[in-house]
């Protein structure tokens, strides 16, 4: 075998993602986030304002993508869903990130007791299944965004902190901050200068590719119901409320459902993309 | 002494059975306990309806031992448990244990039927796909792959609805009481687990074509379809099998969405609504006889990895 060069490493680092992952990854994702952080602004009609004279109608030139069975505009809500879907979503992966970096260096540092918590714990909820705990526990708490950011954070931290005390754990044995401890410096400085840019490509992989799943898990609570209250859009909400009419009008149904397969589809290949990259 | 090793492993999935059984029971009646509310109201509320006066809420309290302190509660439900006794419903006033038993088997048999569907269907996309890595199959397949990993599961099953059951009328879209009514939704339940267990035989057929004998079996002039089916499939198994125990966290949270979508009185219902009814001896018989499917599966995945690669009792002894 032989010897990894250095630069071979400094020139994978640097180098641009290929154009597949550009065009179907990060502009598809960066342009659903652009429309739910603008989502007020792009609205001309409310979301919820029925006009019954346009019921289904077919996408024309006043409803771009057609309006649904009580005559709402489903373009206004899929921009609405936006920014329910991606706002939990995300806000789920940082509370999750945070928990889990925080307590998987934690138990990288500390052999002892506090690793065997993290671990242990961690362990129990992984073998969960995670659609019925946030199913559940937004059922019990009476729907809502609150019920279900709380649910994805529960459900999920354990996969950042597992990685983050594996990867940190392996980033510690290196020579090089074995050396930086020799010449004195503290945790906070190694964490900061050698640990994090180590395990930052893991957590990217694992933070774009849960938030496609958080996606794929808020749709469901919402096509069950449990999700937010109507009439307020919500992707899988506008799925069940008009799946009836499908063959009918498949728009109703279509809008919504590429919506969720855009935002998912695009975070996973940027998950795979860093997954593949490490 | 690969039976004597059988035999332990067994024990010892029997002991966590029973373990993750009690915890899940238990989590259940936690829940339902924790929940915003006064569990006795909410009893009250789904056996009458909304309006009800206290008195009502008082009477449905005692006659279903609410007014208890909930250690007293929580242990003469794992004391009568341990006899074979789930309860009664707290709604309907029926048997705990007739109620989930039915609804265990509608589960059970969309979840069989559609595993291995998913299973089948896995490995021979696994082969077709793993064979030639990065052939044009391949790359199809990863396409796909990611396209319908991306697809809710609820979304799948509207679509084969609206083909087989309102367009061509070949199956019954909702219910459990007509023929072939568990076909849809274990088409759902395969679709919906496709994308994951494929992509895992994928990567086994791809590590075992790298072995050598695959190669040598070609030199001897044997033809690709005994290398796979004599040689190559039950490799290919290990890691496959092996996938269960994600795979069935995957397949009950699936469940429930099917469940709801084509109107069946499945395990998934039967839980979401009694916890949503606080019925606690409902949840909790519901919650049982999950986490015991799920230890049973994960038990029967470990034994046939085992009898699949007998080397991995050798390799590695167990905890």
């Amino acid at each position: 075998m032989t010897a990894p060069s250095l630069d071979e490493g400094a020139v994978t680092r640097r180098s641009r993602p290929p154009l597949a992952i550009v065009l179907f990854g990060f502009l598809p994702l960066a342009a659903m986030l652009l429309l739910a952080l603008l989502g007020p602004l792009l609205l001309t009609v409310d979301p919820n304002r029925q006009a019954l004279s346009a019921a289904s109608a077919p996408p024309s030139a006043a409803y771009r993508l057609g309006a649904d069975n009580l005559g709402r505009s489903i373009a206004a809500r899929v921009i609405a869903g936006a920014r329910v879907s991606l706002g939990i979503a995300v806000a789920g992966v940082i509370a999750s990130l945070v928990t889990g970096l925080a307590l998987g260096f934690l138990a990288a540092f500390h052999a002892g007791w506090i690793r065997q918590v993290v671990m242990r714990l961690s362990d129990v909820i992984i073998a969960c299944p995670g659609l019925l705990f946030v199913i559940l526990i937004s059922g019990l708490l009476g729907g809502g965004i609150g019920p279900i950011l709380f649910g994805l954070w529960m459900s999920q931290w354990p996969g950042f902190a597992r990685l983050t005390a594996a990867t940190t754990a392996r980033e510690l044995a290196t020579d090089h901050v074995e050396a930086a401890r020799l010449l004195g410096f503290g945790r906070g400085y190694i964490f900061r200068a050698h640990v994090l840019p180590a395990i930052t490509p893991y957590l990217t992989s694992l933070g774009a590719l849960t938030v496609g799943a958080n996606v794929l898990t808020i749709s469901s609570v919402g096509f069950l119901g449990l999700g937010l209250r109507p009439p307020d859009a919500e992707w899988g909400a506008m799925i069940a409320g008009t799946m009836t009419f499908f063959r009918t009008s498949p728009h109703m149904v279509l809008a919504p459902a590429a919506a969720i397969l855009i935002c998912t589809l695009s975070a996973t290949l940027i998950g795979e993309y860093y997954s593949a990259r490490r | 002494m690969p039976a004597r090793r059988i035999a332990g492993t067994v024990a010892g999935h029997v002991l966590a059975a029973i373990g993750v059984a009690i915890a899940v029971a238990t989590l259940a009646f936690i829940a339902v306990q924790a929940a915003p509310g006064d569990v006795a109201f909410r009893i009250a509320e789904a056996r009458y309806g909304e309006r009800i006066s206290l008195q009502t809420v008082d009477r449905a309290r005692q006659a279903t031992g609410l007014d208890q302190p909930i250690i007293v509660q929580y242990g003469r439900w794992v004391g009568s448990a341990m006899t074979g006794q789930l309860g009664r419903s707290m709604v309907s006033g029926r048997q705990v244990a007739t109620e989930v038993w039915r609804s265990f088997q509608t589960t059970l048999s969309i979840a069989v039927v559609g595993v291995s569907l998913a299973l089948v269907a896995s490995l021979a996309i696994g082969f077709a796909a793993g064979m030639r890595r990065d052939g044009l199959v391949d790359r199809i397949f990863l396409v796909v792959s990611a396209v319908l990993s991306s697809v809710p599961s609820f979304l799948l099953g509207i679509i084969l609805i609206t083909i087989f059951a309102i367009g061509l009328r070949w199956l019954p879209a909702a219910g459990n009481n007509r023929p072939g009514y568990f076909i849809l939704p274990a088409c759902t339940l395969a679709l919906a687990l496709l994308p994951d267990l494929s992509r895992v035989a994928r990567n086994a057929v791809v590590r075992t074509m790298q072995d050598f004998y695959p190669t040598y079996g070609r030199i001897k002039g044997q033809s690709w379809l005994r290398i796979v089916f004599a040689h190559a499939l039950r490799p290919t198994l290990v890691p496959v099998i092996a996938y269960f125990g994600p795979l069935v966290a995957h397949t009950i949270g699936g469940l429930v969405v099917i469940d709801v979508l084509f109107n069946l009185d499945g395990l998934g219902t039967r839980l979401i609504d009694s916890v949503l009814a606080a019925d606690i001896p409902m949840a909790m018989g519901a919650g049982l006889l999950i986490g015991i499917s799920v230890v049973v599966v994960n038990g029967i995945a470990d034994i046939a990895v085992q009898v699949l690669d007998p080397r991995l009792f050798n390799a590695q002894p167990r905890p």
